[in-house]
């Protein structure tokens, strides 16, 4: 008589065969003693397997290592919870530093202003002009930007996009777009001085 | 709003009494169940831990128990897998470490413990002739009972690979 390969039952006796081949095999064991033993001591050996694996190591304190797992666990969860809760550092940080930027801008714009000759106008999001009708300057400030045109020549500092922006000319001959970026709190401030008589 | 504060508490605990009730049900075979695939007895205790912090943070995935262990399961057969994988080595090597000898608690009876010191040793005397690679999938097959498409899936093979691996390993750990 043939015998079957051990690999096949190796298969079999662990169920990983096809319906066909499973049928084959069952049909050989029936009239096979010899491959009957190795199906048997295959199932044996596969049944102390999963029956020994759940037995812990000896030398194991497993009463002193489940309490500190257990322990870690409710730890690690608590800690969980609480970064939950918390504010993103980052997003704290980006405030703090913008608020902190925006400060020190207010007090050094607070100080130009009261150091210079006082602006005639300050609007907020309104076009502002200064003329200097004998030279033909002309310097004015929008939210689009700043824009200088003397005797037919212009340029125009533009303004930053989607950024309220605070707008102020004086007789001095200067115009100055002061903006905020709502996203981060960055202050930029652009100021532009008209020519002199001397220049 | 005094009422709903005491609610809250409530709900809270309850919450984590659960919890406590699912790790208490489940800290040993997950254990059990990475210390098989690592082989190393602290990496499996790191690794149960993140596992049951993993899963306790998606506390709805805790209200069908029967599914919650079984999720757990997977859970714990994906993290130490990767952590084989990210340690190297798709090993079971530090088995061989595995004390021969069983856990023997204050209830079990000489006869018990000589019975279950011959299982364990058996356990190891079988692992121990089979490749890296025949004991991941012996394990994961007939331990952890997965099929043999989840096992090639876990090992990054073919199935016909698997089934290699399966039947040599049965062939060899029979012996």
């Amino acid at each position: 008589m043939k015998h079957l390969d051990e690999q096949t039952l190796a298969l079999y006796a662990g169920g990983d065969l096809g319906v066909f081949s499973s049928l084959a095999v069952r049909w050989h064991l029936a009239g096979c003693g010899r491959c009957g033993q190795i199906v048997a001591a295959l199932k044996e050996a596969r049944e102390s397997l999963a029956g020994s694996a759940g037995l812990l190591p000896a030398d194991l304190d497993w009463e002193a290592m489940q309490a500190e797992m257990s322990a870690n666990i409710r730890l690690g969860l608590a800690a969980g919870r609480i970064v939950e809760t918390q504010p993103n550092p980052a997003v704290m940080a980006g405030w703090r530093t913008a608020a902190a930027l925006a400060s020190v801008t207010v007090l050094i714009a607070g100080g130009v202003y009261l150091h210079r000759p006082g602006p005639r106008r300050i609007s907020r999001e309104t076009p502002a002009a200064l003329a200097d009708a004998s030279r033909g300057i002309l310097v004015q400030a929008s939210s689009a930007g700043i824009h200088l045109r003397e005797n037919g020549r212009a340029m125009t500092l533009v303004g930053l996009a989607n950024a309220p922006a605070t707008l102020a000319v004086d007789t001095g001959g200067s115009a100055r777009a002061r903006y905020i970026d709502e996203e981060t709190g960055e202050v930029t401030i652009h100021h532009v001085y008209a020519p002199s008589q001397n220049e | 709003m005094s009422e709903a504060r005491p609610a809250a508490l409530g709900e809270a605990s309850e919450a984590a009494e659960r919890q406590n009730q699912f790790i208490a049900a489940n800290l040993r075979r997950i254990f059990l169940q990475i210390l098989r695939i690592v082989g190393d007895t602290e990496d499996a205790q790191d690794l149960t831990q993140e596992v049951f912090i993993k899963a306790l943070q998606r506390s709805e995935q805790l209200r069908d128990i029967e599914k919650a262990a079984h999720w757990l399961s997977r859970i714990a057969t994906n993290a130490a897998i990767d952590f084989l994988r990210r340690q190297g080595r798709m090993s079971f090597s530090a088995l061989d470490d595995l004390p021969h000898e069983l856990a023997v608690t204050g209830d079990d009876s000489p006869e018990q413990n000589v019975l279950r010191a011959e299982q364990c040793s058996v356990l190891q005397g079988g692992l121990r002739r089979l490749s890296q690679r025949e004991r991941l999938a012996l394990v994961l097959r007939d331990v952890e009972g997965l099929p043999a498409e989840e096992v090639a899936r876990h090992m990054n093979c073919s199935k016909a690979t698997v089934r290699s691996h399966i039947a040599n390993a049965r062939i060899k750990f029979k012996r």
